[in-house]
C-alpha cells in the first residue's frame, strides 16, 4: 500500500470509526487506523486511512460511515481533484 | 448440586462467555479506545462487537443507542433520575422491582416528582386500560417490567404502548432479555433497561440501557471517555455521553459471547424450553398438598420462575431445608420487590422461589420438586 495515495476519514468517536472499519473490511476496501494527526482537530483520537483510489466506492456509503471529514492523507497528493463517474454512465 | 436461583443471577455460563472474559484477561487486557496501540483498538473492538451483537439481539438498528451500565440497576437509575424533572407525572405498576421503586420514591421525595402506582390483578398482570387511565398532564413516563422476579407473569408491552400512546415507556427487561423476543425498533419502547447476568447468561457486573433517538437522560456519571480529550465538557454523541470511566471490559466481553450464544440457539428456541419449565414447575408444585403457588396459571406463565408459600413453614426455613438436606438452591423472601408481594398478597413474610434457566434440566425440576414434597411432607 506504500506509494499511493491516501484520504483521511475523521469520526466523531471510536464507535464510529470502528464502524466504519467493520463496513469498509465487509466491503473488500482497504482501511487502516491510524491516530489522528494532531494539526487537525477532531473529536477522536483514531481516524480511518483509504485509498485515493477508492474515493468513488466510499461515497455511496457517506450516510452508513458517518464520517465528519474527508481529507488528503500524507505528503502524496493527487494534482487534480477526481469526480467519480455519475450514476447513469 | 441443583440451582434454581437463576432469577437472582444466571449459573452456570456458557462456556463461550467464560473463555471471552478470560481471553480478555489474558490476552487483550488494555483499555478500550484510550490508546492508539494494537491492544486498545482490540479491547475496542471487544466493546463494539458486544454492542452489535446487542443489537441484533434487541433488534436495534443503530448500536450506539446501547449503553454498557454496571447492570440494570445503574440503568434504571440513569433512566429514572436521568428524565423526571420537578413537577413530572410517572405512572408504575404495582408489581416493579425496587430498582424502579427506590429511585421514584427518592424523586417523589427530594424533587417534586409525582408518582402513580397502578394495581394489577392478583396474578400480577397489568391492566393497560388502568394505565391509560393514570395518566395526567404531567405524565412524562410510563415504567412497566417485561418480566416479574417473583412470579413469571409476562406484561402485554404491545397492548401497553398502544394504550399510553405518546407517553414515554420504558421497560425493565431485567428478566426477560435473551429469553423472551424484544425488537426494539419495531415494538415502539422507548427505554428498555437489561441486565447482563441473568436470563442473558453474561457475566455480573454487566448491563445497559437502550435509548430511542430523541430520548436524551442527563448523564447519571461523567468523565473521561477518550474523545474530545482537550475539553473537560462531557461530549454529547452516544454513547460516549454515557460511557465515562474504563468500562467493564471483560465482562462486556462475555456479554458479547453471551448474546451471541443466544442468537446462535435462537431465542425462539430458548423460549420454548423456558415455557416448558415453567409449566413442569407450576404443575408439580401445585400438586403438593400445603403449597400455595402465587402468581398466573398456566396458560399466563411465560418463564419458569414461580412462587409459593408452604403452610405451618416460614419461606427460610424452606430454603434452608431445601439447601442443607437436598443441595437444591432457591431464594426465599421478598427478593426486592415489596410492592410486587403486596400485590400477590404474600408481603411481609415473602415466598420460596424456584426459578430455572436455559442450563437447568427437567430432571433436575423434577427433583426439587420431590425433595419439596419430602420436606412438606415431613413437617406435618
Amino acid at each position: 500500500m506504500t506509494g499511493q495515495s491516501r484520504i483521511l476519514l475523521l469520526f466523531q468517536s471510536i464507535h464510529q470509526v470502528l464502524g466504519a472499519e467493520k463496513l469498509l473490511k465487509g466491503q473488500g476496501i482497504w482501511c487502516d487506523l491510524v491516530p489522528t494527526p494532531k494539526e487537525i482537530s477532531s473529536n477522536c483520537g483514531m481516524s480511518l486511512t483509504v485509498l485515493e483510489s477508492d474515493r468513488c466506492r466510499l461515497e455511496p456509503l457517506k450516510e452508513k460511515l458517518q464520517w465528519t471529514s474527508m481529507l488528503p492523507h500524507g505528503s502524496e497528493r493527487t494534482s487534480s481533484s477526481s469526480t467519480c463517474p455519475s450514476n447513469d454512465a | 448440586m441443583i440451582y434454581l436461583d437463576q432469577a437472582a443471577s444466571s449459573f452456570p455460563k456458557p462456556e463461550s462467555v467464560v473463555r471471552a472474559v478470560t481471553n480478555c484477561l489474558l490476552q487483550v487486557g488494555a483499555n478500550p479506545g484510550r490508546s492508539a496501540h494494537r491492544l486498545s483498538l482490540q479491547a475496542a473492538r471487544l466493546v463494539f462487537e458486544a454492542r452489535e451483537s446487542l443489537a441484533q439481539l434487541f433488534g436495534v438498528s443503530e448500536s450506539r443507542r446501547i449503553l454498557f451500565t454496571s447492570g440494570a440497576t445503574e440503568a434504571l437509575n440513569l433512566a429514572l433520575l436521568g428524565l423526571l424533572q420537578p413537577g413530572d407525572h410517572a405512572v408504575v405498576s404495582s408489581m416493579e422491582h425496587n430498582a424502579v421503586m427506590r429511585p421514584l420514591r427518592y424523586l417523589q421525595e427530594s424533587r417534586q416528582v409525582a408518582v402513580t402506582t397502578v394495581q394489577t390483578d392478583t396474578s400480577g398482570r397489568i391492566d393497560p386500560l388502568d394505565l391509560r387511565a393514570a395518566l395526567t398532564s404531567s405524565t412524562k413516563l410510563v415504567v412497566v417490567q417485561h418480566a416479574s422476579n417473583v412470579a413469571g407473569v409476562l406484561q402485554p408491552l404491545a397492548d401497553i404502548k398502544r394504550a399510553i400512546g405518546d407517553i414515554v415507556l420504558l421497560v425493565d427487561a431485567a428478566q426477560s432479555a435473551g429469553a423472551v423476543p424484544i425488537q426494539f425498533d419495531r415494538e415502539g419502547i422507548d427505554l428498555l433497561v437489561f441486565s447482563g447476568h441473568k436470563t442473558l447468561l453474561g457475566p455480573q457486573g454487566t448491563g445497559g440501557l437502550i435509548l430511542r433517538d430523541g430520548i436524551s437522560p442527563e448523564p447519571l456519571i461523567r468523565g473521561g471517555t477518550g474523545s474530545r480529550s482537550e475539553s473537560d465538557q462531557q461530549p454529547d454523541f452516544l454513547p460516549d455521553r454515557y460511557e465515562s470511566g474504563t468500562p467493564n471490559t471483560p465482562g462486556i466481553a462475555g456479554l458479547g459471547a453471551a448474546a451471541e450464544f443466544i442468537l446462535k440457539q435462537s431465542i425462539e428456541t430458548i423460549a420454548q424450553k423456558l415455557k416448558a419449565q415453567a409449566g413442569q414447575m407450576l404443575q408439580g408444585l401445585q400438586a403438593i398438598p400445603k403449597v400455595r403457588v402465587v402468581g398466573p396459571g398456566l396458560s399466563d406463565l411465560v418463564l419458569p420462575v414461580v412462587s409459593f408459600v408452604v403452610e405451618g413453614m416460614a419461606p427460610s426455613e424452606v430454603g434452608r431445608l431445601l439447601d442443607q438436606r437436598y443441595q437444591i438452591l432457591v431464594r426465599a423472601g421478598l427478593h426486592c420487590a415489596p410492592a410486587a408481594h403486596t400485590t400477590l398478597g404474600t408481603f411481609p413474610q415473602g415466598t420460596v422461589r424456584f426459578s430455572a434457566g436455559f442450563f437447568n434440566s427437567s430432571a433436575e425440576i423434577e427433583e426439587a420438586i420431590s425433595a419439596l414434597r419430602e420436606i412438606v411432607l415431613g413437617s406435618s
